[in-house]
Order: C-alpha cells, then structure tokens, then sequence
C-alpha cells in the first residue's frame, strides 16, 4: 500500500489522572477506508479530538501527512478535513453563507469549487436555505461539504451516520466510497455500530476502554469462501438430510460455498422440505467484535 | 486574517439580535429628536429678554459666591466661572443657547454612546461564547488557521463594531439634525472658561 496519511505513535490522553487512551498506536493509508469502531465511552471521540488538534495529546505524537498536529498545526490540518460529533453549523445562514465562512479562511478556494461541492453532496437545490431548515441529513451533507472545500487528503467524521435514518446512511456511504475512489482520499470514520462498519470500511480498529483490540482487514471477514447460509424451512417435517447442519428457530443452517447453494437447494426441494427463504448469515464480524470486546474486558477486569 | 474578520462580521449582522439593537439605536435618536422639537415649540414661545435674565443670573451668583465659604474652593471656582461666561456674553452680546440647532443635538445624542457600548458589550460576550453554545467552536478551531489569528479577528471585529455603532449615532443624528432643526444661525457659540480666560468655541472642539 501507499504511504501512511495519519499516524498515531503510542498516543496516550490522560484526563483528571483517568487513562482514557491508552498507548494507541495504528497507521492509515492513503485511499482507504478507516473504521474506528468501539462501544459508547471507548474514547473514538477523544481520539478523534486529538487527531484534529482540539485536545493536547498527553504522550505520544500523532502524524498527519507526516507533519506534526501539535508542533505544525496549520500544516497538519491543512491535510484535514473533520467533523466531530455533530456538524454544528451556523444555523441563522444559509448552506451556501456557511461554505462561504470556510472557504474565506483558506486561500485558494473559488466559488466553482464551492459549487463542485454543493454538487457532491447534492444540496444543490437547498443551498441557498437556511440551515435552521434542514433535516439531519442534509446538516450532515453540508458538514461533509465544508471538509471537502479545501481538498483535504484525509476525511476525520465521528460518528457520521449518527441519528441518520437507512437512507441516510447510505447516502454518507455512498459519498465515502465516491470520495476514496475518485479522489483517493483516506477517510476515517467512527462508529459504536459494527453492521455500518462493515459496509463502509475497508479495515477496521476495534477499541474498548481506550485500547486499541484489534485491527482486521473487513476483506477477511466478508469474503470468506464458506460461510452460513439460512434456508426457513418447516422445521417440524424435518427429513433425515444427510449433511451437516445447524438447527435454528424456525429454520436450519448450512455452511456452504455460494456455487453450492443451488444444489443445496434443489436438493432440499428434491426431499419435499418446503423452502420460505434463503439468506447469507453475515454476523461473523459481529461475532468476532462481540467476542473481542468482551474479551477484552474479561481482561481488562 | 481581513477574511477572519469578514467572516465573524457577516455572522454579526446575519442575526436578528443584532438588527434589533440597530433598530433601537436609530429609535433612540429619533425619539431624541422628537423630544427636542418639542422643547424647542416651548422655547419659541416663551421668548424672554435674554439680557435681562442673564443679569439676574449673574447678581444671584455672586449672592451666593459671598455666602459660600472659604474651604468649598471648587464651588466657589465653578461661581466664578459661570460668572465671567455670563458677563462675557453681555459685553459681547452673545445671547444664550436656549434653542437647538442640528449642533447641539448631535451633543444631545452623544448620551447614546454609552446605550451603544452596551450593545458592544453584548456582542464582546457573545462573539466567543456562543460558539461553543452552537457547537460550531469546533469546525473553527479545526482550520488549519492558528489559535491567536481566530481570537484577535474577533477582538477587532468587537473594536469595529463599536466603532460602527458610534458612526451610527452620530451620523443619524447629524442627519435629523440638521433637517430639523437647521445648523443655527452664527449664535450657537459655546463659551468655556479655560486658563483664567473665557474663549469661544465650535462644538466640535468641546
Ligand atoms: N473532558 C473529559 N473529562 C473527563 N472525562 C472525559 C472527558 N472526555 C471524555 N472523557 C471520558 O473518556 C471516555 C471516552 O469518551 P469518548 O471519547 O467520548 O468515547 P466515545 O466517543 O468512544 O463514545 C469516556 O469514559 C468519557 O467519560
Ligand atoms: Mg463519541
């Protein structure tokens, strides 16, 4: 892969003599995908505010394009574009007066570039609305177009589709992929919710108590050449089959290969089991997260 | 940085709170305004002896300069100042401005100043403060602009804004002023008394 855009060495934030991140060392790379997943108070947050020089870092350095966010802030933040916690906008302007307040503080940001933008996140009939009178979503869409005026190489979101409806969310995922592959940016986004995760990221740091858990490839886990497949069957005229399978509530489970599952159930079909439904189980990363997370605190206690 | 102070300049006057207190200042003068055009109505049709009164004035004051004692020096001093204004107005025959002129007005209006520095003071606590209220502190302190160069564009746009308050005051005032009361008619001399010597001077040097 290609060069690290953040980098976080042995990075430590002590608050009131509390240890809320602890030693957390991990890098990014350029055009990818960052989840930075952990359940409510794990310190994502904390981190974040470190990354984007709101917070002092108690020990540790954090990199951004190789530039230090403490001791060379305006070069560091150049490379950065965030969203903490909720994008609190101005909300007596409008969604274009707000893009003009940001594109003013740094030189070099024309007013194409503002309408290229407002174009991306599509708000480009409500741009000239006041911001009082957006739904969630289009905050959040506005809030994605102010970090995208100053071309940034890294995109910071905390907890980006937060209070969004499915819609929503898949809107701010579109976005992401779009901007990781046209732009080849790396964005890095948190998340307490590991099915949102999935879907988004391409590698994923699990953090608990301020620690760093584990990092995984989100390839690992999707791709999997075998995975369980549950077939809803009437459960209660279940023939002998002769293959191994898991009983659920209401249905059965399979390990199989996609090519396999035609056969499969054709061959259910062929012993009169009658079939409602179909489906990949995909919990394997929500499994793994559960587990490493308590785990984690197993240790921890 | 003349960017930073566009900005918090723009969200100043973007906000109906600010509009509000605009408003008010200009009622103010006008109101002023009324009030005076008013006084001046009554003036008009008192029309008394000028010479007369400020010679009663004068025996009143030095009445009461022999009756003050030695040790209320300033007393005595402020007396003797307001005599010798008044005696100079009779040898030279200036009469007392009794009725006002767009100048004096202006001098009236100049009480407002400190109903502006509350309006400034208002905006001063506001201008940081309420960032953090809106939550919006946080997208402008992650420009990559440094701390200070964000803090010293909202002091001078604080200065600024008081300046532009007073600008207000005076030029509204200025304005109705001298429509309404006209700029006088070479008798809106105002007599000081500086260095032992009574002296004539423009308003505008008071
Ligand atoms: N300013 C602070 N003072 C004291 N404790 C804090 C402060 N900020 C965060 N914490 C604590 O740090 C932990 C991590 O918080 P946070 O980073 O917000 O978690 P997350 O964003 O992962 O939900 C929490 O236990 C929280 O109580
Ligand atoms: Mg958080």
């Amino acid at each position: 892969m290609g060069n690290p855009v953040v980098e976080l060495k042995n990075v430590t934030k002590v608050i009131k003599g509390k240890k809320i991140i602890d030693n957390l060392s991990f890098t990014i790379e350029e055009g990818e995908v960052f989840g930075f997943l952990g359940p409510n108070g794990a310190g994502k947050t904390t981190t974040i505010r470190m990354m984007v020089g709101l917070m002092k870092i108690t020990s540790g350095e954090i990199l951004i394009c190789g530039k230090n966010v403490e001791k060379e802030f305006e070069e560091a933040l150049m490379n950065i574009g965030g969203i903490v916690e909720n994008p609190e906008l101005y909300k007596f302007l409008t969604g274009y007066q707000n893009l003009m307040q940001y594109a003013r503080m740094i030189k070099g940001v024309t007013k194409q570039k503002i309408d290229e933008v407002v174009e991306f996140v599509g708000l480009t009939d409500r741009i000239h609305d006041k911001v009082k009178t957006y739904s969630l979503g289009m905050r959040q869409r506005l809030g994605l177009a102010q970090c995208l005026l100053h071309d940034p190489k890294v995109m910071i979101l905390d907890e980006p589709t937060n209070g969004l409806d499915p819609a929503g969310i898949r809107e701010i995922r579109d976005h992401l992929k779009k901007l990781t592959k046209e732009k080849g940016m790396s964005v890095i986004v948190s998340s307490h919710l590991l099915s949102e995760m999935e879907m988004m990221c391409d590698r994923i740091a699990i953090i608990q108590n301020g620690k760093l858990i584990d990092i995984q490839k989100v390839h690992d886990y999707v791709a999997e050449s075998k995975q369980n497949y549950f077939f809803e069957v009437d459960i209660e005229n279940l023939p002998f089959l002769n293959i191994s399978y898991k009983k659920v509530e209401k249905a059965i489970e399979i390990e199989l290969e996609k090519d396999e599952v035609p056969d499969m159930i054709q061959l259910l079909i062929e012993k009169g089991i009658r079939i409602f439904e179909v489906k990949p189980v995909t919990k394997s990363l929500e499994d793994r997260f559960l587990e490493v997370t308590t785990k984690g605190e197993k240790f921890h206690a | 940085m003349h960017n930073l102070i566009v900005n918090e300049w723009i969200n100043i006057f973007k906000r109906p709170g600010t509009i509000v207190m605009i408003a008010l200042l200009i009622l103010c003068v006008i109101g002023m305004a009324i009030l005076t055009k008013l006084y001046n109505h009554h003036v008009h049709s008192e029309k008394i002896q000028w010479q007369q009164q400020v010679r009663q004035e004068i025996k009143q004051d030095q009445k009461q300069l022999s009756e003050t004692p030695q040790t209320a020096a300033n007393v005595k001093k402020d007396l003797e100042q307001k005599i010798a204004v008044n005696q100079y107005r009779l040898d030279h025959n200036i009469p007392p401005v009794k009725e006002s002129t767009g100048w004096t007005f202006i001098e009236d209006c100049s009480h407002l100043i400190s109903f502006a520095g509350l309006f400034t003071i208002i905006i001063a606590a506001g201008i940081v403060a309420s960032e953090f209220g809106w939550g919006t502190v946080k997208l402008l302190l992650i420009r990559p602009i440094k701390r200070y160069k964000i803090l010293l564009s909202k002091y001078i746009t604080v200065v600024l804004f008081d300046l532009f308050t007073l600008a207000i005051i005076f030029v509204v005032s200025a304005i109705l002023g001298f429509a309404l009361f006209g700029t006088g008619d070479g008798n809106n001399v105002h007599l000081s008394y500086t260095n032992g010597k009574v002296v004539e001077q423009n308003i505008f040097l008071i």
